[in-house]
């Protein structure tokens, strides 16, 4: 959300003056949750006996306590998705509690075992419910609406069943990591799964919640949440956001209960949000394993949680450091094996979508030569596969030797649409030779590959100084990024890439998935390092 | 200028149109009128307001062009235009400024050669001596400010000697210290490029052509281009590294502004700001050093007393936008 135009920001200032003046721009939807309470006042009985068994032992079992009662407040998902996940909730709980049942006593047995024994119905029904008010919000809009959970876990896991919904296309999950991409002329409503008083302590949401409450982001903000989890305190719960007490005063919640009371105290909910799971706004939370496949790459391992396949006889990545002088960031092309050293920002690709858009932008720019670079490359790649065909694998390699390829057992790996060409220019000259082109014709396939790998380049140098930009902008200090950090490009696309330190570099040479080659996989601590 | 700042319109960096910006614009512009009148009071000396906006685009410069606006109608100004008379009882070594038609020097004054007829006057330019200069086509100022040595670039051509200074050569000459502005160097270079349509300052200069730093009159703190001196700006990262000079001009300015997040958080505790006027502006857009910027913010107001309403001036914030100041008297 940052370089607005005047008229996104004649936008924000108008909706916030209507914010200040009409009531309901903020509104609290307090649904029944009578299944969540049932549950979580058995939750809050347990975390309550803390003095009468051995908290060190139960260190797990209480985390996943936390971890349901957040769930039963705030985890939104209908019936088919919800079911499963509350199973494996229960497999969870059942395996915490069996760890340490001999330590704990009957006063705790009994209530965990009345909540496994309910614990899928009482789920899945709170989750239903609050899918369906989700669903009632979202469908009464016509613009995008961004839906904030109260924990990164949380929203990985709505984010995941998202993806096949039927209203996908209007609704965005909100992330400290992705305010910089939301577009504020799109956004009509921001939605927030829990109650205002409690989802505003936590310092990592309350900067989210102050960017998307108290900027303009929105028309209007709603928040979900069952009975159980709201207070009075929930009215007047935006006076949290202020970075101090004082007579300021901001826009009211109004809470909406249908045929119900007004708020009251309904549960002595002493639990905290849990805060332990791994997943931080900062790094991409979830990435992909590594594949098999047939690009020799060697992995530089980035941070303690990901991996970044790149190619055996790749001469460049891009690394990112700050100048001690200048005291700015700047952009380097580094070999990744000779050069790099452990410690330096290396900058990677988070979605292997992003390598299709840096191609895409790198054909646009090579201009109308790029669909004859396209003919060509399509025309010796079919003329190889129709050899593999028609010899077989090793006679082709054979042969490919013998006209003097030297990494002719390389040409699984040419084939595949994502390789450019073979590296060194005098196998690629052989091979098209060998494959039937004249020679003045692979002359000009070759001189049209080293354009498109030279506009490549310069795409790829381009994203690693536009995020240069950012963070000179944001006048970022390396120590920042020891976790690894997300850059958000909206000026790209909203290109997603990762900021991280190399922890090292593997010695050993693995055939990987073509469509991950630098593009962002999860660390193996066993196989890969 | 007499009137309010009227229908003003903008254009961005790299866009097409022209926008008329909401009352928002115009809101922060009086804000940077009112921080000059609140400066007029010496019982305001060490104050802190914090500024917390919805979004910070275009507010500083707002701010700054308040500013600029104030100081222009005030008509004051530290440089004072001498005659050879003046020159003769002028101390050696007196900063003087020098201006020709397209440039302006920074000097110091060594004397007049009264050999010569008329008398030639004598000055040291970067530390060297300059050949004997007539007087012919040259105006000469005393500042009572000091400002940098260096070639400046006149943005309108002077009118010739013996005619009264035109109010467009006081406006683009105005030595008046206001304001040291503090940012992210990319950022505010870009709001400064916005372009603005204000018709009766376009009448005043004669020009169509006008940004929000020809209006604001921003300058460098440490690599000074124009002879006005009234707004200044510099990266905050080189905050710590300013030299003598540099901190000398900024604490001739009234107001320290510190642009953003990343500027408060670093620049709030600093003891070079300790008794000084400091506005820092923080974005509840931007959770990047939030925070932190509010933390170091408090931290430094904290010591001081923390004022009802709005300061005790007549502005109204914009929606979403929230002030509070801090001064050294209790004023509850």
């Amino acid at each position: 959300m940052s370089h607005e135009s005047i008229a996104e920001l004649n936008l924000a200032y108008s909706r916030l003056e209507r914010q200040g003046r009409e009531p309901g721009k903020f509104r609290l939807l307090v649904l029944p949750g009578e299944a969540g309470r049932s549950g979580t006042q058995i939750i809050n009985q347990v975390l309550r006996q803390n003095e009468s068994f051995d908290m060190s032992l139960a260190e797990d079992l209480t985390r996943t306590l936390r971890v349901v009662a957040a769930d039963f407040r705030g985890y939104c998902a209908p019936d088919t998705v919800s079911m499963a996940y509350w199973a494996e909730k229960l497999v969870e709980l059942t395996t915490r509690v069996k760890e340490i049942s001999g330590f704990l006593p009957q006063s705790v047995l009994t209530p965990l075992e009345e909540l496994a024994n309910r614990l899928v119905e009482w789920g899945t029904r709170s989750s239903q419910e609050l899918f369906q008010a989700l669903e009632a919000e979202v469908s009464l809009r016509e613009g995008r609406v961004a839906l904030v959970l109260s924990t990164p876990r949380l929203s990985n896991h709505v984010g995941e069943w998202l993806a096949g919904w039927s209203e996908n296309e209007k609704i965005t999950v909100a992330r400290s990591a992705s305010l910089r991409s939301l577009e504020i002329t799109e956004i009509e409503s921001v939605i927030f799964m829990g109650a205002p008083h409690r989802l505003f302590r936590s310092p990592k949401l309350e900067k989210l919640a102050r960017a998307l409450c108290l900027s303009g982001a929105s028309e209007d903000v709603a928040f979900i949440a069952p009975r159980w989890a709201c207070s009075p305190a929930d009215e007047s719960a935006l006076q949290l956001l202020l970075p101090f007490q004082s007579d300021t005063k901001l826009p009211k919640v109004l809470p909406i209960a249908t045929g119900q009371a007004p708020l009251v105290n309904a549960i002595a909910d002493e639990i905290e949000d849990e805060d332990l799971a791994p997943a931080t706004e900062e790094v991409p939370a979830v990435v992909p394993s590594l594949r098999a496949g047939t690009t020799p790459c060697r992995l530089l391992h980035l941070g303690e949680r990901f991996s970044l396949p790149v190619e055996e006889d790749a001469s460049r990545v891009t690394a990112l450091q700050k100048d001690a002088i200048s005291d700015q960031w700047e952009a380097h092309g580094r070999h990744p094996y000779d050069e790099l050293h452990i410690g330096d920002l290396v900058l990677a690709i988070i979605d292997p979508s992003e390598t299709n858009d840096l191609r895409k932008r790198a054909g646009f720019a090579m201009g109308e030569k790029f669909p004859v670079y396209e003919n060509g490359q399509k025309s010796w790649k079919s003329k190889l596969s129709e050899m593999e065909h028609r010899f077989g694998r090793n006679i082709l390699e054979k042969q490919l030797q013998a006209a003097g390829i030297s990494a002719g057992h390389r040409f699984s790996y040419w084939s595949e649409p994502g390789t450019i060409s073979p590296q060194m220019n005098e196998d690629f000259r052989k091979l098209l030779l060998f494959l039937g082109f004249t020679p003045s014709e692979a002359n000009r396939t070759m001189e049209l590959t080293r354009e498109f790998r030279a506009h490549l380049i310069a795409e790829g140098l381009r994203a690693g100084l536009e995020v240069v930009r950012v963070l000179n902008e944001e006048e970022s200090d390396p120590s920042h990024f020891d976790q690894g950090r997300t850059v958000i490009l909206k000026e790209l696309g909203n290109a997603s890439y990762l900021v991280a330190p190399v922890t090292s570099v593997s010695s050993e040479v693995i055939m990987c998935d073509p469509s991950q080659v630098r593009s962002l996989v999860a660390r193996n601590h066993r196989g890969t390092s | 200028m007499n009137q309010g700042p009227g229908t003003i319109q903008l254009r961005q960096q790299g866009t097409s149109e022209w926008t008329i910006p909401g009352p928002w614009f115009s809101t922060f512009v009086a804000l940077g009128e009112k921080m000059m009148e609140v400066a007029a009071s010496k019982d305001t000396q060490n104050h802190r307001m914090l500024l917390v906006v919805p979004r910070r685009e275009l507010v500083a410069p707002a701010i700054g062009f308040g500013i600029s606006r104030h100081r222009f109608l005030s008509q004051r100004t530290y440089s004072v235009e001498l005659t050879l008379d003046d020159l003769d009882d002028l101390p050696e070594g007196t900063q003087i400024r020098a201006v020709w038609p397209q440039r302006t020097r920074d000097a110091v004054f060594i004397g007049l050669d009264k050999k010569r007829n008329p008398p030639a006057i004598l000055l040291e330019i970067d530390g060297v001596a300059h050949p004997p200069l007539g007087a012919k086509n040259i105006r000469f100022y005393r500042i009572g400010a000091p400002t940098p040595q260096g070639t400046k670039e006149n943005k309108n051509l002077v009118s010739e000697k013996g005619t009264a200074q035109g109010i467009k050569e006081q406006f683009w000459s105005q030595v008046f210290p206001a304001a040291a502005f503090f940012s992210e160097g990319t950022h505010f270079e870009r709001q400064m490029e916005t372009e603005i349509i204000y018709p009766d300052l376009q009448a005043i200069l004669g020009t169509n052509e006008l940004t929000l730093r020809d209006a604001a009159r921003f300058d460098y703190l440490s690599n000074d281009k124009h002879p006005h001196f009234v707004n200044v700006f510099e990266k905050s990262i080189k905050f710590q590294d300013l030299g003598s000079l540099e901190q000398d001009r900024m604490d001739m300015t009234d107001w320290v502004v510190l642009d953003g997040n990343t500027a408060v958080s670093r620049l709030s505790p600093s003891e070079r700001l300790y008794g000084r006027r400091v506005l820092g502006i923080v974005d509840f857009a931007n959770a990047v050093n939030q925070n932190p910027g509010f933390q170091a913010f408090l931290a430094e107001a904290g010591n001081l007393w923390l004022h009802k309403g709005q300061d005790g001036f007549d502005w109204t914030p914009p929606p979403g936008t929230y002030l509070w100041s801090w001064g050294a008297k209790n004023e509850s």
